[in-house]
């Protein structure tokens, strides 16, 4: 069983550092896919499964904060969950965004360690083994 | 209005974020950055009640030494080389949410805007260190040459 993983940043350089994290992590990682901002990332979810979102907030076209608010329109992260990774430190913003639905939220800059234990921790809550 | 952070704070922000996200280590230049070359230039606003623009001015190849150390590449690879820009732009993107922090505190949003990135001609670059409220000056333990300002640009 392998995990569909979805990095959404608008900086390449940060999706890499994300991915690399992700990859280091030794999850069984089936894909990883990438968007530039939140409306790639939501049409690519419409579209996709995923089993985990690790997002981004300042974004153009669509930021991060604009995206978790579409998706707490519908049941989208009651079943995958979302993670805010943002050079964003404001309590406020982390606590506006965990009561749309953000299961966690990581200040960048960010170790992988921590990426790897966020995102082991949200999978195996979720208990499932992914898209195998 | 907020006042800026101090030189100190905005030295201690800058040479922490360089050393843990992109393992650089840096200290504080007697010297102020030489305008005689072209730099890249990431620029960026803050914004609450009023613009603040972060501005982080790196030598060309500390740009690649920086993308590279972010990606764990070759320093002289072609990807770093492509990756400098974007490199600079995400560490200014980063150091901007410390500095809104400083600005604000912790219970405040601030707008962080989308970093632009380009290579400048030490007059344009020169000009805004000259308009900085905080001017930070740093050279790396190699010797490479940067800086790190804030520019007043009005009210939000």
């Amino acid at each position: 069983m392998s995990y569909r993983i979805l990095v959404v940043d608008d900086s390449p350089v940060s999706r890499k550092m994300v991915c690399r994290a992700v990859q280091m992590s030794g999850l069984d990682v089936g894909e990883i896919l990438e968007a530039g901002n939140g409306r790639e990332a939501l049409d690519l979810i419409a579209n996709s499964w995923v089993d985990i979102v690790l997002a981004d907030i300042n974004m153009p076209v669509m930021s991060g904060a604009e995206m978790v608010a579409e998706m707490a329109k519908t049941d989208f992260m009651s079943v995958t969950p979302v993670v805010i990774i943002s050079s964003e430190k404001s309590e406020k913003r982390q606590e506006e965004l965990k009561a749309l639905g953000v299961s966690a939220y990581l200040p960048k800059p960010f170790r992988p360690e921590q990426v790897k234990q966020i995102v082991e921790k949200l999978l195996r809550e979720k208990g499932e083994g992914g898209h195998g | 209005m907020a006042d800026a952070p101090s030189a100190d704070k905005l030295t201690e922000l800058s040479l922490s974020l360089l050393a843990d996200a992109a393992f650089v280590f840096a200290e504080r230049s007697p010297e102020p950055l030489a305008t005689n070359q072209s730099m890249l230039v990431a620029r960026l606003l803050i914004e609450h009640d009023v613009k603040w623009e972060l501005v982080v001015c790196v030598e060309l190849d500390l740009g690649m030494v920086l993308a590279a150390n972010l990606l764990g590449i070759e320093n002289d690879s072609d990807e770093a080389r492509n990756a400098a820009g974007d490199a600079v732009g995400e560490l200014a993107n980063i150091l901007a949410g410390s500095v809104s922090i400083e600005f604000h505190g912790v219970h405040t949003i601030c707008k962080i805007g989308i970093p632009t990135v380009a290579v400048e001609p030490g007059q344009i670059f020169g000009g805004t260190l000259a308009k900085a409220t905080r001017n930070c000056h740093f050279v790396t333990e190699e010797g490479a040459h940067l800086a790190i300002a804030l520019v007043p640009r009005g009210k939000a």
